[in-house]
Formats: structure tokens, sequence, C-alpha cells
């Protein structure tokens, strides 16, 4: 039952269907035609044998059964067909046993006529092969039908008997195809055309039943199989088609070639007798021409016959009419006088004459000529002659006749035998020789299927299809037609020339085509031998691909099988949040790690919606989250989303998810990051940042105002600091002017003192605006060339008086990059610094010197000065520090502050070496970029 | 007006002892005899455009140089610079900034504006009437002006 309600193959289903119609129509038409005694419908071409109507009826069942199998049947419905397929089955083969053994029962005619013979075979019975196909048909029907569960075998079989069905079919198709059907010419009864069509469409729809069970059960419905085997079987029916027709244009060519070859032949023997009887009808003419007119004999024939008893002019006749009978076989030789009266006889026995002899004699003596007196019976022996008349004819007495000379011919001595032969064995070649008789044709030489029929046997002209009328209505060559037996022959036809007679050298088409049979069963079983070697070679690709096909499934099973396992792992013990959902956000599956974080066990996860979980957390519109993540995106990537858990607290994720395919249905793969700690430190450094931001702004803010305070401060320093120094030092000067009359040595020198301080107290306010300016200013870097630069300075800061004083050796110096003003005001300080201190030494020496180092310039400046006490040095470089006395050197104790704030600012370190009254070395360095 | 009375030099100098300082440096040098001085900004630019209490002056009697202090009440002196260099029947003036500041941002500003001499007052007397004499015999005898 099942196997009806499972999913049907619709295509093949209504194929089946049809099939059964056909088959039915096919077995109904041809009963239709016993019925109402229309041959066409049973036989379809008189030439051969009808469909018996048991056949016809069995056809019919064959036809119900399969139109009604594939509908959805009921089990008692089911019984009935099983039981009717039983019933075909045993019927055919009791038949199939009676058949083989030559009993035919009336019974199978159903009361109709049918008493004929085809060939030997009785019409109206199965034929035993009719039987034995119905026989496996059955089998076949009914292996199929029963195809249930896991009997794959049994489709199988089905298969391979409705195969060899087919393959039966297919022969008696290709016989009846050929024009030749092979059965029939023995008793053994042939399958009709009609029965053979019928098996045609019975088997293949038997085939399509079985294959339509079998690939049922064959679960690949894979495309590419499918796609194979239908390209497979298109090909196999292009060949078969090829190597069928290639079969039917070999046989008939073979044929053609064959017909030709014994139509040359026919033509070639015709030819051949036709010249053998003109030669001897030449030479029994020449015979009679010798005598007639012969002086020689005329004069023998006279003295003869006016003195019979001159024994010379006798004898020499008698003699010489012996000769020529024993010469040339004539069966009688007669010499009679003008009165008709036997005068010499040869042999001398005594015989009566035809009524036709003295008939012709009177003419040749009446004309003078010789007459040639064709086939004629005698009456008295009943034998057939041929007869010459010679007039014997007397020049010199005004051509007066003598008498009259016959050489009596009997056809059986040379003439028939000439005409009988043949020149191969063959079992129906035959030549007739006829002349026309009035409207009749008549044969004149004894027949090999007919006996007595020389001179007796004739047939009327009006029978157009003999051969032999043909020819005495003037064919000449091949004609196709009956003969006297009404057998189809072939003939070549011809007149003899000279006679009033023609020849027929004919063949029996059967005996003809009695080669092709054997020839059609050769060519027949080499068309079926290819057919199934191609058929094998089709099944072994078909197998060899399939198994292929199963292999490469088989492996990429496997390997899907091990990446699903693979997957499976990656999945659950994933850390990440993983969830396999359906297209609406419905989980299917998730991993430890997410319901460890939502707090919710995997089965509740189950039935929930991933919305009621996840929300977008940046947008407002939190319902989005299914329509513009889950449905409209395939990918979806590093969303952030909100995640409410079991307890209500609520965790920050990224959501990631991907369309993918789970056992064909589309669903998404979803991946959840939990950032929520990483969030929070950035929100955290976010805070941060920006109350450090905030602080910046208010510094930076506190600094400008500094800064500006630090300019207007600077400013007045510089300005209004200076406006009393001037005015002291001006008035001091104007008391020293105006009032020296009344100061005394002491007063004027204590008034330089009040002006030699207002001069340092300028200098100092004008070396702290220096330093100030080096502080706050911008740095504005170009290529510096130290050389040149510490050479200038140099030229600078003393006057020649000084430098006739010192030994100064400037060594090439590294270049470097700086704000040239800053780095002159460097050397100028440190260059001016080296003068002072050592223009008070006996020894007076400068050196100047730089080196590159990793990344720094380093430059020196070595003097031989007073030098310092190296206890002090970390004091050098301090605003207002000095290592010595004012009174002996001048000086703010800004100056190495400044070179240091300058070297500083540029990247860069000062240091110092010296030793109490053992000169001084100052360093300074610049970075090298 | 007679040409003796014309005013060759107009000190703007806010600071009475730098003006007496001046005056004295210039005295020593024969070169006070006309000097006019005025002591804001505002006085100065009334003086060089002959208006408020100047305006019986004829604008067209410029002084042969402005000697011009930068730190000067109401309207200082780089302002005062710039409307003289802005007018046209001033511009030619030549005027010579003596200050106390030797802060680079004022120097760029004068000469930007169009000053003829930046100097700066030193500190020490002698210093300044050498200064001073410099100024007055480079301007008032060396200089060349156009023709009135």
């Amino acid at each position: 039952m099942d196997v009806i309600n499972n999913g049907q193959n619709k295509p093949q289903l209504l194929l089946i269907k049809t099939g059964g119609i056909i088959v039915g129509c096919i077995g109904f038409l041809a009963l239709l035609g016993w019925f109402i005694k229309f041959s066409w419908l049973t036989r379809l071409n008189e030439a051969w044998i009808p469909m018996a109507p048991s056949t016809a009826l069995f056809f019919l069942l064959y036809g119900v059964i399969l139109f009604i199998t594939n509908l959805h049947l009921k089990s008692d419905l089911r019984k009935i067909i099983v039981r009717l397929a039983s019933l075909i089955i045993i019927l055919t083969t009791i038949l199939l046993f009676l058949s083989s053994a030559g009993i035919y029962l009336n019974i199978e005619h159903f009361g109709l006529a049918a008493s004929e013979e085809i060939k030997g075979a009785p019409v109206g019975h199965i034929s035993p092969l009719t039987a034995f196909c119905f026989t496996l048909g059955g089998f076949s029907f009914l292996l199929s039908f029963h195809t249930t569960g896991d009997k794959l075998k049994r489709a199988g079989f089905a298969f391979i008997i409705a195969g060899i069905v087919w393959a039966i079919g297919l022969v008696l198709l290709l016989a009846y195809f050929f024009g030749f059907p092979l059965l029939y010419g023995s008793n053994f009864i042939p399958p009709a055309l009609s029965t053979t069509l019928g098996f045609n469409f019975l088997s293949t729809t038997l085939l399509i039943a079985a294959s339509e069970k079998i690939s049922r059960f064959v679960q690949n419905t894979d495309k590419e199989i499918l796609r194979m085997s239908h390209i497979l079987v298109f090909v196999f029916l292009v060949l078969v088609a090829g190597i069928t027709s290639g079969g039917y244009i070999y046989y008939k060519n073979f044929e053609k070639n064959h017909r030709l070859e014994v139509e040359n032949a026919l033509s070639s023997i015709a030819d051949l007798k036709i010249s053998e009887i003109t030669q001897w009808r030449k030479e029994r003419l020449g015979n009679a021409a010798v005598f007639y007119k012969n002086m020689n004999f005329t004069g023998l024939v006279k003295s003869y016959f006016q003195n019979p008893n001159d024994g010379d002019a006798g004898t020499r006749l008698q003699i010489w009419l012996k000769q020529i009978r024993e010469a040339y076989q004539y069966s009688r030789i007669c010499l009679h006088d003008n009165e008709m009266k036997e005068r010499i006889i040869y042999p001398d026995t005594y015989e009566l004459h035809s009524s036709s002899f003295l008939l012709n004699a009177s003419e040749a003596i009446n004309s003078k000529e010789i007459v040639f007196a064709d086939f004629y019976r005698n009456e008295n022996n009943n034998r057939i002659y041929l007869n010459i008349f010679i007039p014997v004819i007397d020049i010199q007495s005004n051509n007066r006749v003598l008498g009259i000379l016959s050489f009596r011919i009997d056809p059986t001595i040379y003439l028939y035998p000439l005409i009988k032969n043949w020149y191969t064995p063959s079992k129906t070649a035959e030549t007739l020789l006829v002349r026309r008789d009035s409207d009749n044709v008549l044969f004149l030489n004894d027949l090999r299927f007919r006996k007595d029929a020389a001179l007796n046997f004739s047939e009327p002209l009006s029978n157009a299809n003999l051969s032999s009328v043909k020819a005495v209505l003037g064919y000449e060559g091949i004609v196709e037609g009956i003969d006297y037996r009404e057998e189809p022959v072939l003939a070549a036809v011809r007149a003899i020339p000279g006679s009033p007679w023609y020849l027929v050298a004919r063949l029996d088409i059967a005996e003809i085509y009695e080669p092709m049979k054997e020839k059609l069963l050769e060519t027949i079983f080499l068309i079926l031998t290819l057919l199934a070697g191609t058929g094998t070679a089709f099944g072994y690709v078909w197998r060899q691909q399939n198994s292929k096909f199963y292999k490469e499934k088989y492996e990429a099973a496997e390997i899907l099988r091990h990446s699903e396992e693979k997957f499976s792992k990656a999945f659950h013990s994933n850390v990440v949040m993983m969830a396999i959902t359906d297209c609406d956000g419905k989980f299917i599956e998730v991993n430890n790690a997410y319901s460890k974080l939502t707090g919710y066990s995997r089965v509740e996860l189950t039935g929930k919606n991933e919305v009621e979980l996840i929300s977008l957390n940046s947008s407002p519109e939190e319902e989005k989250l299914s329509s513009t993540l889950v449905e409209i995106e395939d990918t979806v990537n590093r969303y952030e989303v909100k995640i409410t858990t079991r307890d209500d607290s609520c965790r920050i994720g990224l959501y990631s998810s991907e369309k993918i395919n789970v056992q064909g249905k589309q669903a998404r793969l979803t991946i959840l990051v939990d950032i929520t700690e990483r969030k929070n430190a950035e929100d955290e450094i976010r805070k941060l940042n920006e109350k450090l931001e905030q602080r910046v702004k208010d510094r930076t803010h506190q600094l400008e105002i500094a800064n500006k305070e630090l300019e207007a401060f600077t400013y007045s320093v510089s300005h209004d600091l200076r406006a009393p120094l001037r005015a002291i030092d001006g008035f001091s000067r104007f008391l020293v002017e105006d009032y020296s009359d009344k100061l005394d040595n002491e007063g004027q020198r204590q008034l330089n003192i009040i002006r030699s301080n207002t001069q340092k107290m300028d200098q100092l306010i004008t070396d702290l605006l220096t330093l100030s300016r080096v502080a706050k200013g911008e740095l504005n870097y170009s290529d510096i060339d130290m050389t040149s630069l510490a050479t200038a300075v140099y030229l600078d800061v003393t006057t020649k008086i000084t430098r006739n004083k010192f030994l100064i050796k400037i060594n090439p110096l590294p270049g470097t990059k700086g704000d040239i003003n800053l780095v002159r005001q460097v050397w100028s300080n440190l260059i001016s610094n080296a003068v002072k201190y050592t223009l008070p030494m006996d020894k007076r020496e400068i050196e100047i010197g730089g080196n590159s180092e990793k990344e720094m310039n380093v430059y020196f400046i070595k003097d031989s000065g007073v030098g310092f006490n190296p206890v002090y040095k970390h004091k050098l470089f301090g605003v207002f520090q000095r290592l010595h006395k004012a009174e002996d050197f001048d000086g703010t104790g800004v100056g190495l502050a400044i070179v240091q704030r300058i070297v500083r600012k540029h990247g860069g370190h000062t240091w110092a070496d010296g030793i109490v009254n053992g000169g001084a070395t100052f360093y300074f360095s610049l970075p090298i970029k | 007006m007679n040409y003796q009375n014309e005013i060759e030099i107009l000190l703007v100098e806010d600071n009475p002892n730098d003006v007496e300082l001046a005056l004295r440096a210039l005295k020593k040098n024969n070169l006070a005899n006309n000097v006019e001085v005025v002591m804001d900004g505002e006085d100065a630019l009334d003086f060089i455009f002959a208006r408020g209490n100047y305006n019986h002056r004829k604008i067209e009697n410029t002084p042969r140089v402005i000697l011009l202090d930068l730190k000067l009440p109401k309207i200082d002196g780089i302002e005062v610079l710039k409307a003289i260099k802005s007018d046209e029947r001033t511009k030619i003036i030549p005027v010579v900034v003596l200050t106390s500041s030797k802060e680079e941002r004022d120097m760029f500003e004068s000469y930007r504006l169009g000053v003829n001499s930046y100097i700066v007052k030193p500190v020490d007397f002698d210093k300044f009437v050498n200064s001073v004499r410099d100024i007055g015999l480079y301007w008032l005898l060396l200089n060349q002006l156009p023709p009135k």
C-alpha cells in the first residue's frame, strides 16, 4: 500500500497510463477487426498473419491492468489486478506449451471463422513466442507491482524481464521493418505485426513501471546523477537508432546487390540460350539450303523418279540422305514425289504422317520455297516434332517441282535439353519457350512444375502478371511477375530473332531471397550484439559514474561530518556566546556561554526569541532589532546591543550574525561578545579624559593669564625700571656738573658710586629680560654652521687689543639645527666668560671644539683662566650664582643661567670641568636631529 | 611766526625727569632753541595736526623731527606714530622713537609703522647726552628734507 501512497513520479505514471491505453487499444482494435471482419485491423498487411483473437484479448487485459495500477487503489481492487495478471500468466503458459506441441484449440477463435493458413502456419492461434512474451510480461508486471519496502531487487528483476520482452519485440519489429519476417515459412506460428507493435508498447510500459519503482527507492533524486542518467539514456537511444538504421542500410544494400547479381545471371542465361537456339535454327536452314535448287540433287531425283530401277541414282540418293540424317540427327527424312508419294524414307519404317505434314508439304510445293514447320504434335504417336520442307525444283525444265524433301526434327534430342539446361543448381530456375497462339500464350516445352505442358498448356494473354505473357507482349529484359504456378518470380524475357518464339528465363523470388533470410538473421544478430555491447558499456559507464558520485558524496559527507563535529565543539565550548536562531530570531540552539551569561538554561532559551533578550544599544527604537538586524541583512557585523539577563541586569554585547543553512532551512548563526567590562572601563577612561581635558584647559587659561602678566611685567621692567635709573644717573651727573664747587672729592666719589651702581642695575635688568625672553619664546629652527658662528661671536665680543693677548684655536665644529639667535647668545656668553676669566692670567689660551656623539653634537670651550672649585660646579648654572667676587670680575651671574636655559630648550645639556687657577672647560650638547 | 620761532624739534615725553635730561642734553649741544615739549600723546597729535590747544598753528609748519617716547598717557607712542605716518600731510615728518624699551615687539611695530629711527635711551647720562647730540646733529643739520 505504501508504494501507492508514496510520492509518485507524476510523468512516469502518466507514461504508464498512456502505455496501458495504447496496448489496450491494440488488443481492442484487433478484436474489433475479427468481429467486423475487417482484416486490416488484425494484420495490417494481407501478406502477413493476423493477430490471434486470444492475443488480442490478452493485450486488452494488459491495457486494463496497466491503466488502473497507478490509481490509489483499495486493497480489493489490488487483489483483482493481481488475479488478472496471474490469470494471464497461467493461460499464456498453457497456450505456450500447447502451441509449441502443435496443438491448436479452436476455443482460441472465440467462435470466429479462422481456418486459413499463412505459409504453413494456422491463422487465429497464438504464437508460442507471443505466449512466452505474455508470460514474461505478467511476471514483470507482478514483480514491479509487488515491489514494496526495501525489495529493490524485485523491481530490478521486473526491469530485466521487461527488457527481455523488449528485446524480442525489437527483433520482431526489425524483421518486419526489413520487409522479411523471420519466422514465416514454417509451421511455427509467427507473431503478427500488430502483436509485435503491441509487445513494443507493452514492454516499454513495463520498463517504465519497473524503473519508476527503482527510482523511488534510489533515494538519490540528486540532480547530477539524474542529469547524467538522462544524458546516458539519450546517447544510448541515439546509438540504438544509429545502429539500427546502419543495419537496415547494410541489409538493404546487400539485398540490392544480390538481386542485381541474380538479374545479371538471368539475363546472361537468357542471352546464351537465345544465341544457341538461333545458331541451331540457322544450321537447320543451312542444311535445307544445301538441297534447295541443287542441280546434282535435282538431277539424281529426276533420273530416280523417271527410272526407279536406275540403281545408281537410287543408291546415291539413299547414301546421301542417310549421311545427312545421321550427321544432323534428324529423326526422319522423307523424299516425296510431287504427288506426295513416298519414294525414299529414312529410317525405312512405316509411319503415318500427321495432318499438318501434308499441309506444310503442299505449301512448300506451291510456294517453291523452304518451309520451316513449327512445333507440332503428331497425332499418331503423340510426339512433338518440327519439320523442314524443301521443294525439289527442276530449274532446267521451267522450275517444275519434282517432289519434296522433308527433314523431321525431334526436339527432345537437342532442343529441349538445350532449353531445359540450367547452369547452376537451383530449386526453381527454369527456361520457357513460348509463342503466341491467337489470344493465348502457348508453352512449347515441358515444364518443371507441370507435366505434359508442351503444346498442351496455354495461358490467356489477359493474365498480364505472367512473365510469359509479358514476353509475348513484347517486353524485353528483367520483369517481375508470377509464373504458371502463380508464384512470384523474377524473369529475363526475350524474343528469339527469326522465329515466333519467346524465351523466358525465370527464378522464384522466394529462392532469390533464400540467402537473404540468413543475411537478415545475421544482420539482426549483429545489431543486437552491438546494442547489447553498447548497453553494457553504457551500463558500465553509468555504474562507474554512479559509484564515483557516491564515493564523492560519501567523502563529502565524511568531510561534512568532521566539520560538523568541529563546529559543534567550537560552538559549545566557545567562551563567546553563540546561538543559532531561525529567521525570525527564535532560538534553535545556544551554547553554554550563552546560557551562562543570560542566566537562562538552554531549554528555557529554546522557546524564546532573541528580541526578548537583545536590543540595540545605540538606537532608541529598540523594537527594530528583529527587522533591521535579522530579517533584511545577510550578515550583521558588530552591532552594540543591550542584553537583558534573567535577573534583569543589563549587559553590553557586540552582536554579529550571519545567515546559514541548517538542514536545508534558513537560519542565523549569532555571536555575542560580552563587552560590559570593557565598556565600563572605556566609560571610566572617557570620564577621566574629560576631567583631564578640563583641567588642561583651566591650566592653559591660567598659564595664558600668567604669561600675559609676565609679559606686562617684563615690559614694565624693561621700560619703567630704567627711567628712574636714568634719572638717578643723570641728576647725579647734574650734581657733579652744576655743584662741583660745593662738592669735595669724597662727595664726587660717592656720586660716582651711585652712578656705577645704576649701570650695574641696568645690566642686571637687561640680563634678566634676556633670560625671561628665552624661557617664553618659540624656537625658530634653521641650519647653523657652528664653526663660523663661534668665530663671528668671538670677533664680536672681543676687541682687537684683547684678541692680541689671546691664543685662540677654533676647531671645525659639527653643524647643528637650532634657533640661531639663541645659539649665538650661548656662544656669546661662553666666549665672553672665557675671555673675562682668562684675561688676568699670564697664559691666555682658548680652545673651541666639538664632535658628534650618538645623538648629540657636543661642543666645548676650554680656557686657561682662573677656573673654579669643582665642588661648586653644580651651582655654576644657577641664576645670580657667582663663584668669584664681584670686585674681581664684573657680571650679573645670569649669563650661564641663560646658556643653560637655551641649551635645555633645544633638548641638550650643559656641564663644566674646572680647577681653581687651572682653567675651565664648558660643555654643551645639542641633539643632532 | 618768523622762521626763528618755527618749531624744529617736537619732544613727546611724559617723564619730566627725562624731559629735563633730554633738554639738558639738547642744550649742551645748542639744539634746544626751538623745542616744543608735549607730555602726552593727545597733546602730541593736537600739536602736529594743529588742533585743540594748538589750533592757532598751521599744519604745514611741521617740525624738523619728532622725538617720541612710546610709553605715554592717554594715547601711547605707537598710536601717535601710526596717526602721523598714515596721514599724507604728516607722513614725511621724520620720527625718532626715543624710549627705554628694548622690547623686540616695540621695535618691530615701530619700524613697521614707518619710524625713521629707534633709539634706546641709555641709562648712563653721558651716553644719553651723546645719543641726543647725535640725533640732533643728524636730523637737524645733516639730514636734508624736501622743501615745504
